[in-house]
């Protein structure tokens, strides 16, 4: 007995892997609304699952002509089957994707609900007549939709979204009122769950927000209450308050309230910093919680606080690189750049803050002092690189080519990277032929063959220039960029028959891409041509 | 008032030789003045009578400048700064005729600049010439301190003791400039505050277009061989036989809204006509494919496919115009196309939102070229209709459905995407944005896309025309049940 039953539960949960993978993968391409239940997929014979894989893997390739097809082939083939409404539900959602969203509503949507009404896709259809009248501008009946959705089913996930989805209207509507009564509807009364939570934050959030910029604090604290616990709340009621501060100092009169604000919220934060500080862990809170002041105190432009809690954090914390960092960053800010370098000097990782000291000598247009301190660092990898980007700023070519040689025998790894940028350092310096000799060397087509065709532009030299240009041809996703850089160089080259040719094969083999529009224009606004060819191909 | 016998007399004086020229130039004055009003808010007469009475007026005027020769000079320059308006008209009337509008808007601005030198220049004359006529009076009769009033007269006691002269010019010259800008207000006026639209009367239903072909009669040749025959015969094969079948193809399809005969619309009028009107708006090339009758095609089109009656030509109107039409006569579409800047300002936004919901029209737009063109179009609806989203419009909405089913969106250039886009209010489609220049396919050449793509075009265009006028037609005749009811 014993073991038959243990061979019956091997078989079963062999049974449930297979049913397991046949239907992971899909599951994991299509989202909520496009999946179908466990429960039916294991009802359903094997031919069955069989056609709907075959329509899902269209479906997932976005050949919905073909997956349309194929769903309406399972309706045919297998009108009892316990899939036919999933079968119709997708079929639908082809129609959508396929633009003809009035059929897959009324022919769609509907008859999943009239045939199949006691379905979990018939509630799932439901609530998308809604949203797909929304999705075409129909907001009355998209209204009605959804409220059908969250009237007949309101603990469904759907109704979530479907409430959501409302909210979204009265935001477009500009309807702060039925805003608010949403807002308060999700946040208060709609039962959370795991699927839902993260829309019931959102709504929780947006409903704190406008109650601060409202003027009701106490609302929006109690409102926080319903998702968020002590601390955290805390820290959400300072993130929301942010943006209420911030709109408050804006205005003269209501100055004074959004100071008022921030200090409340201060007050609040500073709560959450431990008496007693042991623990990496109480260190951390507390960190977080003095930034917090800090970022307040920066807001309503109080600087002397903001200094005396830098002050204070490294006394009670202890010196540390960020808490410097945190200190300097203040100083720079200031401009008091003596200080800000002090306080880099200070860094227990001194090449990371010799490296920020020389960003301040560049910020301060010392560039003597930077260049001396990238020259003095150990990793010449890190030096080179930072003293030729500071020579390219500085437009000293030369100096930076330099540089890349130097980088091209130690940093071997990168090389290709480094004869690109002295190929820009040459052409930049407007050494044309020795740029097109450094970006021959790359090998990165058809990227270098573009940089090379461009180059022989700028001297003149067309042919060369088409010639690179008909090479990259080759290339399908680069052949509208090579064909619209032909149009151009024949232009340039004073061919101006050629040039319209180019364009006019441009907007014909490519009607769909943005290169097609702008040779369009081009050839209307430049050349005087209507006659563009292109035009939409069926599809 | 005048008795009847006077007026009598007065009618028969008017028609006696000497009088005679004077008389039939005031009548041919007064029909120049409402063929101008007609050509330019009316559209009541064809264009070919509009040549006929603009012209017609030009051989008035030539007749008066033959006719004073050898009279004094001051009535010949006057002869000939009259006669310069009906050939300032005469050339804007002709220059938009012909479709150049370039020189239209210059002939317009040219001709008014002309105008107010030449007006001014009389106004000078005329005050130098009643000034001096008082310094003469002045001069001869004693002086009487008395407070002159008279403008005219150097002496009036606001012009003061000193600089007399230059304050009676720089008076002179004011108020002519206000008079000028009443007179031009007015005018602009007549022809923009009275402007109706009225859709052709008739009747039909929005379904889809049907061709009904009935095979009349299948003519087959016979070749009656003998087959005992001496003679050879070489009959030709089967399929090289001719059928020679006479098709009897009609549109039995009205195209229309309502029970009313013909194709049409029950709310129109016998008179009306449906119409192509293109908006202007400042900053960018809103005239773009104007001259390559890309507007008049369309709308040619659409009179041949819908059999209803069409405006002889296209035409174009500031946004502003768009409040002289009254909410139940008002055009149904409006048509806004253009590649660079689509600068609209605050009051004219007004202007199209009101025409938009209160006057239940459809805003027609096609991205003439530029991604940016279609990026400020969707800026400025979201000004225009703040509260309505843009979404995709759907290949089965009806506007893609009737009269023409549409199997996808046809476009010339896919300047701004490959979806249609539209603003929908109470169910009702406000704003149509194509976004691949589908007037280039309305033009001459076509853009020389293919001929099945450039037939989409013209179906689409229909649809949208057709779309436009059933649903203000809708409106209006729930709006005239509703007045029924109440009665």
């Amino acid at each position: 007995m014993v073991s038959r039953s243990r061979k019956r539960s091997r078989k079963s949960a062999l049974a449930f892997l297979i049913l397991f993978l046949a239907v992971a993968p899909t599951a994991n391409a299509l989202g909520y609304l496009e999946q179908i239940q466990v429960e039916t997929f294991s009802a359903m014979r094997e031919v069955e699952r069989y056609q709907l894989k075959i329509a899902e893997k269209h479906y997932n390739k976005n050949e919905f002509r073909i997956a349309l097809d194929e769903y309406d082939k399972f309706l045919t083939l297998y009108e009892k089957s316990p899939g036919a409404p999933y079968a119709q539900l997708m079929w639908s959602h082809c129609q959508a994707k396929l633009r003809f969203v009035n059929t897959a509503i009324r022919d769609g949507f509907q008859s999943v609900i009239d045939y199949w009404p006691e379905s979990q896709e018939a509630i799932l259809a439901c609530y998308l007549i809604g949203r797909s009248y929304d999705n075409i501008g129909q907001t009355e009946k998209a209204e009605s939709g959804y409220l059908k959705t969250v009237n007949d089913h309101p603990e469904h996930y759907v109704a979530t979204l479907a409430k959501v989805n409302l909210l979204h209207l009265a935001k477009v509507q500009k309807n702060e009122k039925k805003r608010m009564l949403l807002l308060a509807n999700l946040t208060f009364e709609t039962p959370r769950t795991k699927a839902n939570s993260q829309y019931l934050v959102n709504a929780t959030r947006e409903l704190a927000a406008k109650q601060l910029y409202a003027g009701e604090y106490g609302e929006a604290i109690r409102a926080l209450e319903t998702t968020y616990k002590d601390g955290e709340m805390v820290k959400v009621y300072n993130d929301i308050a942010k943006g209420a501060i911030d709109h408050y100092l804006r205005g003269e009169k209501t100055r004074k309230q959004g100071i008022e604000l921030a200090d409340s919220v201060v007050g609040m934060v500073l709560t959450l910093i431990p008496t007693v500080i042991e623990s990496d862990a109480d260190r951390a809170s507390a960190r977080d919680a003095w930034h917090r002041v800090i970022d307040l105190y920066a807001r309503t432009g109080r600087h002397s606080k903001v200094l005396e809690i830098h002050e204070k954090m490294i006394i009670i914390l202890g010196e540390d690189d960020g808490l410097l960092g945190g200190l300097a960053t203040f100083y720079r800010n200031r401009k008091l750049y003596d200080k800000a370098r002090e306080t880099y000097r200070r860094f227990k990782d001194k090449v990371n803050g010799l490296l920020l000291i020389a960003g301040l000598f560049c910020e301060e247009n010392r560039y003597a002092e930077a260049i001396e301190i990238y020259q003095s660092l150990a990793d010449r990898i890190v030096g080179q690189g930072l003293l030729a980007g500071l020579f390219r700023q500085l437009e000293k070519y030369d100096d930076a080519i330099t540089c890349y040689k130097i980088l091209m025998e130690i940093d071997r790894e990168n090389i290709n990277l480094h004869r690109w940028a002295i190929g820009e350092c040459f052409e930049s310096s407007n050494r044309l032929h020795n740029a097109i000799a450094a970006y021959g060397l790359v090998d990165d087509f058809p990227k270098t063959y573009f940089k090379m065709a461009s180059c022989h532009r700028k001297l003149k030299e067309y042919k060369q220039a088409l010639m690179l240009y008909t090479q990259c041809k080759v290339h399908a996703p680069s052949a509208p960029d090579a064909f619209m850089a032909i149009g151009f160089t024949y232009e340039e080259a004073g061919q101006a028959s050629n040039a319209v040719r180019a364009f006019q094969l441009l907007c014909k083999n490519y009607p769909k891409s943005n290169h097609a529009s702008r040779a369009h224009s081009h050839l209307q606004s430049k050349h005087g041509i209507n006659v563009t060819l292109g035009g939409a191909k069926e599809e | 008032m005048l008795s009847f016998r006077q007026l009598r007399s007065l009618s028969l004086r008017a028609w006696q030789p000497e009088w005679r020229p004077i008389t039939l130039s005031v009548i041919a004055t007064i029909l120049w003045l409402l063929f101008w009003c007609d050509w330019s808010a009316w559209y009541l007469l064809p264009p070919w009578l509009h040549w006929i009475g603009f012209t017609g007026e030009l051989g008035v005027v030539a007749y008066w400048l033959y006719w004073p020769r050898g009279c004094n000079r001051t009535l010949y320059r006057g002869i000939l700064s009259i006669g310069f308006v009906p050939f300032w008209g005469w050339l804007t009337f002709a220059s938009s005729s012909m479709g150049w509008h370039p020189l239209e808007k210059f002939f317009a601005n040219v001709g008014l600049a002309a105008a107010f030198i030449i007006g001014l220049c009389w106004a000078v004359w005329y005050i130098e010439l009643r000034s001096r006529h008082y310094e003469l009076l002045a001069g001869q009769s004693p002086r009487v301190n008395v407070k002159r009033w008279n403008p005219l007269d150097l002496a009036a006691w606001y012009y003061g003791v000193k600089r007399q002269r230059l304050d009676q010019s720089a008076l002179t010259l004011l108020s002519y400039c206000l008079c000028f800008l009443f007179v031009v207000l007015i005018a602009g006026k007549i022809s923009g505050c009275r402007e109706i639209y009225e859709s052709p009367l008739g009747g039909g239903k929005p379904k889809k277009i049907r061709q009904t072909v009935k095979i009349q009669q299948v003519i087959k040749r016979k070749f009656v061989i003998n087959p005992y025959s001496a003679v050879v015969f070489n009959p030709p094969p089967i399929e090289d036989i001719k059928l020679q079948i006479r098709k009897l193809t009609d549109n039995k399809y009205r195209v229309g809204y309502g029970n009313n005969p013909g194709s049409g619309f029950a709310t129109g009028t016998t008179r009306g006509k449906v119409r192509f009107i293109r908006l202007e708006y400042a900053g960018g090339d809103w005239d773009q494919d104007l001259e390559r009758n890309a507007d008049l095609n369309m709308l040619l089109q659409y009179g041949i496919r819908t059999k209803q009656q069409v405006s002889d030509r296209n035409e174009t109107r500031e946004i502003a115009r768009l409040k002289n039409f009254p909410a139940h006569k008002s055009p149904p579409f409006v048509y806004i196309t253009g590649q660079r800047n689509l600068a609209i300002g605050s009051n004219d936004q007004k202007i199209l939102r009101e025409y938009l919901i209160e006057k239940h029209g459809l805003l027609f737009a096609d991205n003439g070229g530029s991604g940016g063109w279609g990026g400020q179009f969707l800026q400025l609806m979201k000004e225009v209709l703040p509260t309505v989203e843009a979404k995709i419009i759907p290949l089965d909405h009806p506007v893609h459905r009737v009269p023409y089913e549409i199997p996808f969106l046809p476009y010339v250039a896919a300047h701004g995407g490959k979806d249609a886009i539209g603003w929908t209010m109470q169910g009702r489609l406000v704003a149509y944005y194509h976004p691949g220049d589908i007037g280039d396919a309305w033009a001459d050449d076509h853009a020389g896309v293919s001929r099945k793509i450039t037939e989409y075009c013209y179906q689409t265009g229909v649809n949208v025309m057709f779309y436009a006028h059933a649903e203000y037609h809708k409106w209006l005749a729930a709006l005239e049940k509703e007045a029924g009811n109440q009665r």
